[in-house]
């Protein structure tokens, strides 16, 4: 497998052609597989981008998609794009939408050895879409509140939840889950840091395929990590709960009301009704702020407030974030089933030195190495975040690390007894993983 | 090498919340200032920071400092010590998008510390 990095932080058409184009001539490597990752500052000028590398590797399978960042073995940057090219008969691509996607991408996926699942967790394709979002959102919440009781509420939020995953959610566990066993799976489960109408946007071929999904497929000598920032979970409720306090003092208990992706209520109100209680500077947008605020790409999707949920099977937990969006019924991004009722409020925090045990994971010595950093660091640690590329280098030769929203994974076997295990082999979490594939060269 | 170093900071310069560049020496002489477009509202920030720069890049020297910033109204200032000599100064209107500025800012700076 020969591989090589090419990355340019310049953001206009003009000078991307320029600065890619001195860069491939100093290359040595055909590639037959190329996977762009832009940054938003590309936004404008991505298809020209995409038109000018389709003319130069006509030949080449191509995937991508935006991510916040992305640091090399020399630079770090939120600007501009960084392409993977890959000359290997062990790669292949793979992608499928419309209903029945992940099924189709199961069967393609099955007999490799890793795969990279690029998908988006929320999407709105339009601003048509979103607004269809909201007033069913406000017609579910009226029929959830006017239930009398709670048998017809998990009722009204099951058929809530059941919309949602058809046209606007994918949740991760589920998503995981539906693939092959013999398969280890990195999930690259999308959510821009700034969410705006038709992204995360998702490319095969050369071309948007909108709510859709790809596969990047390996075979070889590969090795699949996982590490998140907390300690390792409890074996019970009880004991995970202790846990979390001990790492967030001021976690508190609360009583959900949830089915599938949906989340009726906290402690008897709506989680932002919820949020605003508690937290007293925060104030719910207006249906109005939120879609201009989508509509100029900064409706925020991070925030440090969390609902930390605990699994029934595994004792781990995920964390959803709570914003002031608003909403009657709460979309969550992982389907809540499996996990208990009961669940912790609490405010995160983390020292970034903790994404430096996923370099720790690493078994080879002379590989090339694909690593993804959870894109909260952004906004909790600001430029401190080049600090990641150094703890890279202190254990990797040749790597391309990206920052994108909280990487997931579904592994063989599980090294460690990790927080985000909330299903056997099935880790997610709404803040602090991070993944890494090991290709041997 | 002022060449290479103009090179370095141009990508700043591409994302469109960024208004003004400017390479700093201690003694407050500009080395190198990048301007998106000529407005009285920018030259006399520009003119402000040139009356004020020595006091602030003693601060920053005497105190150690990762890096300074300054908001006035929607406009944002931030100044990263790139060596013992130099500071990049980054003017910005766009508070929403700071952290991923920091990220460029500080590649930047080990850029241009490495050239000089």
């Amino acid at each position: 497998m020969n591989v090589e990095v090419v990355c340019t932080p310049f953001s206009n058409y003009e000078e991307i052609v320029r600065d890619l184009e001195s860069k491939f001539s100093a290359l040595n490597i055909d590639p037959n597989v190329l996977l762009v990752f832009f940054t938003d500052s590309v936004l404008n000028d991505h298809e020209k981008v995409l038109a000018y590398l389709k003319d130069r590797f006509p030949d080449a399978k191509m995937t991508g998609c935006f991510v916040e960042g992305y640091t090399t073995p020399n630079e770090t940057w939120t600007s501009g794009l960084v392409i993977l090219l890959m000359d290997s008969d062990n790669v292949e691509i793979f992608y499928a939408k419309g209903k029945d996607a992940f099924k189709k991408i199961g069967r393609d996926v099955s007999g490799w050895n890793t795969a990279i699942l690029i998908f988006p967790l929320f999407y709105f394709s339009s601003r048509f879409e979103m607004l269809r979002f909201y007033f069913s959102n406000i017609y579910h919440y009226t029929k959830y509140i006017s239930a009398r009781s709670l048998n017809d509420k998990i009722r009204v939020l099951r058929k809530y939840s059941d919309v949602l995953e058809s046209k606007y959610v994918f949740p991760v566990n589920k998503v995981l889950r539906s693939m092959p066993r013999d398969t280890d799976i990195i999930g690259m489960n999308l959510l821009p840091l700034e969410a705006r109408t038709g992204f995360p946007k998702i490319f095969a071929n050369y071309e948007s395929i909108g709510r859709g999904i790809v596969a990047v497929c390996f075979k070889g000598k590969l090795n699949a990590s996982f590490h998140d920032v907390f300690p390792e979970r409890g074996n019970s409720f009880e004991e995970t709960v202790e846990i979390l306090r001990n790492t967030f003092p001021e976690a508190e208990i609360v009583r959900v009301v949830k089915k599938g992706v949906a989340i009726g209520e906290v402690n008897g109100i709506r989680a932002t009704k919820f949020l605003e209680a508690r937290i007293s500077s925060l104030r719910e947008l207006s249906k109005d702020e939120a879609l201009s605020k989508l509509n100029e790409g900064k409706l925020q999707t991070v925030t440090p407030y969390a609902l930390a949920f605990l699994s029934k099977i595994t004792y781990g937990c995920s964390l959803l974030g709570l914003l002031p969006y608003p909403l009657g019924i709460y979309p969550s991004l992982f389907d809540t089933d499996g996990f208990y009722d009961e669940a912790l409020f609490l405010g995160e925090y983390y020292s970034l030195k903790r994404f430096e045990e996923l370099f720790k994971c690493k078994r080879f010595e002379d590989s090339f190495d694909l690593f993804l950093i959870d894109y909260n660091v952004f906004p909790m640690f600001g430029g401190r975040v080049t600090e990641v590329a150094e703890y890279a280098k202190t254990f990797c030769q040749r790597y391309l690390g990206l920052f994108t929203s909280c990487p997931s994974i579904r592994l063989r076997s599980m090294e460690k007894k990790f927080m985000s295990e909330i299903e056997r082999g099935i880790c997610f979490n709404g803040t602090g993983t991070s993944a890494m594939l090991e290709m041997k060269l | 090498m002022l060449l290479d170093v103009y090179n370095a900071i141009r990508p700043l310069m591409t994302n469109p919340s960024v208004q003004m560049v400017v390479l700093y020496r201690i003694d407050g002489t500009p080395i190198i200032a990048e301007v998106r477009k000529r407005s009285a509202r920018f030259l006399n920030i520009l003119y402000n920071l040139e009356n004020n720069i020595k006091n602030i890049l003693y601060e920053i020297f005497n105190g150690k400092l990762e890096e300074v910033s300054f908001k006035f109204n929607d406009v944002i200032i931030k100044m990263y010590p790139v060596s013992r000599t130099l500071v990049l100064t980054v003017i910005t209107c766009d508070e929403f998008s700071i952290y991923r500025l920091d990220v460029d800012a500080k590649s930047i700076c080990k850029k241009i510390r490495e050239l000089i």
